[in-house]
């Protein structure tokens, strides 16, 4: 009876044993396989990545001394923080109206300042963050040249509207 | 008697009748003729009115460009995956061509791609440049054209300066 017992005791401390090595061991696989930094939690990357873009609307004409607004605007401007969209305008005909080798003085102006210069020639700025802009614009005939006709002739000139993104000052 | 009588009512009925007639004679001359305005005795003519506002030409819509301000394409390759487009809201109105431009150190400038016309809503997504480029950063043009589809004639355009990095 006593040696039954004592087999029987054996068997179960070998058998505890056993039981306890075991979980040790899963513990110890648990622990390799998990994701661990070294306080108990995981890390993930975030990403961003966004390409700058803008649109801007133009005249696609400009009538001197018409009834209709000049307006030039900006929409959708997604540019880097920090800078911001200029679009500064430029005449190909050094702000002449021509037609053949006729031509009239004319001036664009912002407020009260004439665009007719590198120095003078911004027309809009959006800062970044911002999504939109718009500037209004007039147009006339510079000093005695309103005081010519055409003859029924149309003088033209070509306006080219420059988008740059520039450090915001 | 009798005979004085029937002249005098007569000559009284005569002269009725022709009253009568000046009268009504009056009345259709005065509505063939315009009534006279008069100040002062000047006679003005009625057909005159208030000077007309002045009219010009009817409004005219703006022009849509999209552009971008950096750009990076991969060195000596000439193909470039790039993303033109003409936006939605010209349509009916504008055609764009697109051409960018470099410096060439001369004062004058080199084309490395122009596209032929995009219409409203389409997309240019792959361009072939005119020749690979090394390695560096350059300040490129990138000229948007618009054109009147009724006519094809140019109208004013954009230029954006664009940071090309080729790597």
């Amino acid at each position: 009876m006593k040696k039954k017992n004592l087999v029987l005791l054996g068997a179960t401390a070998m058998l505890s044993l056993a039981l306890a090595g075991s979980l040790g061991a899963v513990n110890v696989a648990s622990a390799e396989t998990k994701v661990d930094n070294g306080k108990g939690a995981s890390t993930t990357t975030v990403t961003y990545s966004a390409e700058d873009a803008w649109k801007v609307t133009i005249p696609e004409t400009i009538t001197i001394g018409g009834q209709d607004p000049i307006t030039v605007s900006a929409s959708e401007v997604k540019i880097e923080k920090g800078k911001k969209l200029k679009v500064t305008v430029s005449s190909a005909n050094g702000w002449k109206v021509k037609s053949g080798d006729k031509e009239l003085d004319y001036e664009l102006k912002k407020g009260g300042t004439t665009l007719d210069n590198d120095s003078n020639n911004t027309v809009l700025e959006v800062e970044a963050g911002t999504p939109t802009g718009s500037e209004t614009l007039t147009a006339n005939m510079k000093d005695t040249a309103a005081n010519y006709s055409t003859g029924g002739e149309s003088y033209t000139d070509t306006l080219t509207f420059t988008a740059s993104a520039v450090d915001a000052e | 008697m009798n005979k004085k009588r029937v002249l005098i009512t007569v000559s009284s009925i005569t002269l009725a009748l022709l009253l009568l007639f000046d009268v009504i004679l009056l009345f259709c001359v005065a509505g063939m003729e315009e009534p006279r305005l008069t100040t002062g005795g000047v006679v003005f003519d009625p057909n005159a009115t208030d000077e007309r506002p002045n009219q010009g030409q009817t409004s005219t819509p703006g022009v849509t460009v999209a552009g971008f301000s950096t750009l990076t394409v991969l060195s000596e390759l000439e193909t470039v995956a790039i993303d033109l487009y003409n936006p939605i809201e010209n349509n009916g109105l504008y055609y764009m061509t697109f051409t960018l431009t470099l410096p060439d150190g001369e004062g004058g400038s080199e084309v490395l791609f122009e596209t032929g016309y995009v219409a409203p809503g389409k997309h240019i997504y792959q361009v072939t440049l005119s020749h690979g480029l090394a390695a560096g950063e350059y300040k490129a043009q990138l000229l948007v054209q618009p054109y009147r589809m009724s006519d094809l004639s140019p109208t004013n355009n954009v230029s954006a300066v664009v940071a090309l990095t080729v790597i």
